[in-house]
């Protein structure tokens, strides 16, 4: 449920009020080396519900000044998780905390010259599980040509552990209620050109520090997962990517993105799972009258290190869809995934029996969409 | 970006961890040649232990009382092990280690564990805890044969245990099915 209104030509306000909810519930048979003629059926029960309310209220000040502040709570009522055997009966956990924040925020974009801009923002979360986090942030964003664009861009920001990571805890996985969130200091430079109208070319340049990163550690007390703060990341990166959009509906795309990411103090290669090198080939053809699109594209994923050290190989893998609008309310795409049925594999995570995970390969989809 | 660091679904964790815990009966579980290691291992089976056995509410004096693992014979365990322990729970129940005396009375224990020595002791501990609800621990050859609920053995290097069935179904103690699938089940022949 959602409000908006404008009040004079200077006042602008937003409200939003919300209820959602998510289920899980899965059965897992096993049987007992011990007794080979017996399945076990564990059940693993997820069951979360919330509502939330946000407003926003925005002012344009003189001197080309606009302030927005808003407020938002969420009450998380139910967030039930538990794990069991059904026969013999044997429950391993059951957990039905609650929780709830509530947030306020207050962003200011003020005009300095013509060609400058400058975006401030503060914003506090307050959760009820480990308190407050304050965040600001800040973007330069200057304009001294018509097609040239230049931002520097600063933020802080975090990631709240989830009921899963501070509450599950079943067979050879441990909860940890203390775990705190996870806090990124983020530093970004972007420069948008354009050429024409229809081509843009976009390079950024940015630097990621993250601390008390969320990760799966083994407790030494008796081998169970455990999810802690732990690691620190330094991540930095480079992406260019070139953008062509005609009138007549053709749009083509190229994007190269260089990263690494290297654990603080740590003398690994790197982090498992984090490609150096990505790229992504876009192009869209209108077929009829912008009723019928055919896309292609091609994505590049250099190789990766895996959970044990070794590595899984780099991969192109194109990828062909045929998308349609022309049935009144109906979007009807076939897609064609892994075209050329390479079957590359991406890395497992810790503990998983396959330190390689080979992909399916050749895949179709057919996807039918009803607006209403 | 982010994907790549948080991509554990919840069914790989359900696997990983199936993979972990197979990982501590089996032969994965393999520790250098030292008293030391060898104890700190057994003191994770000890808690794994507490951790997938039920005991009736009435074996405890009431809801938050600690869960006591009680040593009989000399304690093994290093210090810094013992106290990480205590700082942790099981469901509601705090843990609590000590040692006892072969003559003291083990009932108020949730846990027994006897130490490698003779088997006269542990027929003495084992006769003392009978109707009770304790889940007795051993490390002696013969130990699940005599009555004792679990006993861990040691088999090139390796850390197995072995349970008892039918002495375990005799109290009212509730093991989980995935325990036993690691466990070597002892039958005992009973005499008519």
């Amino acid at each position: 449920m959602a409000y908006e209104h404008k009040f004079g030509s200077d006042w602008g306000f937003m409200g939003r009020l919300y209820y959602d909810n998510y289920h899980y519930d899965g059965f897992y048979p096993y049987v007992p080396a011990s007794s080979e003629s017996v399945t076990v059926l564990n059940r693993d029960v997820s069951d979360g519900q919330w509502w939330g309310a946000e407003f926003a209220l925005s002012k344009q000040l003189v001197h080309n000044q606009t302030l927005i502040v808003g407020a938002e709570y969420r009450d998380n009522f139910r967030q039930h998780q538990m794990n069991y055997d059904k026969q013999p009966y044997f429950p391993y956990f059951n957990s039905e905390p609650s929780s709830n924040l509530w947030a306020v925020y207050a962003q200011d974009e003020i005009r300095l010259r013509r060609s400058l801009t400058l975006n401030l923002g503060l914003r506090h979360d307050q959760y009820s599980t480990f308190g407050g986090t304050t965040s600001p942030r800040a973007a330069l964003i200057y304009r001294p040509l018509e097609n040239t664009t230049l931002k520097l861009l600063y933020g802080q920001s975090f990631r709240a552990p989830n009921a899963y990571e501070l509450y599950y805890a079943s067979y050879g996985q441990e909860a940890n209620p203390q775990l705190r969130p996870e806090t990124v200091k983020t530093t970004e430079l972007v420069l948008e050109q354009y050429f024409r109208r229809d081509l843009r070319l976009l390079i950024s340049g940015y630097y990621y520090p993250i601390r008390n990163l969320i990760s799966q550690e083994t407790d030494p007390a008796n081998g169970s997962i455990v999810y802690m703060n732990r690691e620190q990341v330094q991540m930095r990166g480079v992406e260019i990517s070139l953008k062509k959009q005609s009138r007549a509906g053709l749009e083509a795309g190229a994007s190269f993105s260089f990263q690494r990411s290297i654990e603080a103090g740590s003398s690994r290669a790197g982090l498992s799972n984090s490609p150096h090198v990505l790229g992504q080939g876009t192009l869209s053809i209108p077929l009829l009258q912008k009723k019928l699109f055919a896309s292609m594209a091609l994505g590049y994923v250099s190789r990766r290190l895996t959970a044990t050290g070794n590595y899984a190989g780099a991969y192109a893998s194109p990828d062909i869809t045929l998308f349609s609008q022309v049935l009144r309310n109906w979007e009807v795409s076939a897609s064609l995934y892994d075209a050329f049925n390479q079957r590359y594999g991406d890395p497992g995570s810790v503990g998983d029996p396959e330190d390689l995970i080979i992909q399916d390969g050749r895949t179709f989809r057919l996807k039918f969409v009803y607006h209403f | 970006m982010a994907g790549s660091l948080y991509s554990s679904t919840r069914t790989f964790c359900y696997l990983a961890s199936c993979c972990l815990i197979l990982s501590l009966g089996t032969p994965f579980v393999v520790f250098a040649q030292d008293d030391n290691a060898e104890y700190q291992l057994k003191l994770a089976f000890l808690y794994n232990f507490a951790q997938f056995v039920q005991w009736p509410s009435d074996a405890f004096p009431d809801a938050g009382a600690p869960l006591t693992i009680c040593i009989v014979g000399p304690d093994p365990f290093n210090s810094e092990g013992e106290q990480d322990l205590r700082s942790r729970k099981i469901g509601n129940h705090p843990i609590d280690i000590k040692t006892i005396k072969s003559d003291q009375d083990p009932r108020a224990c949730q846990l027994v564990f006897v130490r490698a020595s003779k088997t006269r002791v542990a027929d003495e501990v084992l006769h003392a805890l009978k109707g009770s609800s304790t889940l007795t621990v051993g490390e002696t050859k013969g130990f699940a044969e005599l009555g004792g609920l679990i006993n861990l053995t040691v088999d090139n290097s390796k850390l197995r245990f072995e349970i008892n069935l039918d002495a375990a179904m005799q109290t009212r103690l509730k093991i989980s099915a995935k325990l036993l699938a690691l466990a070597k089940i002892v039958k005992v022949e009973r005499t008519p």
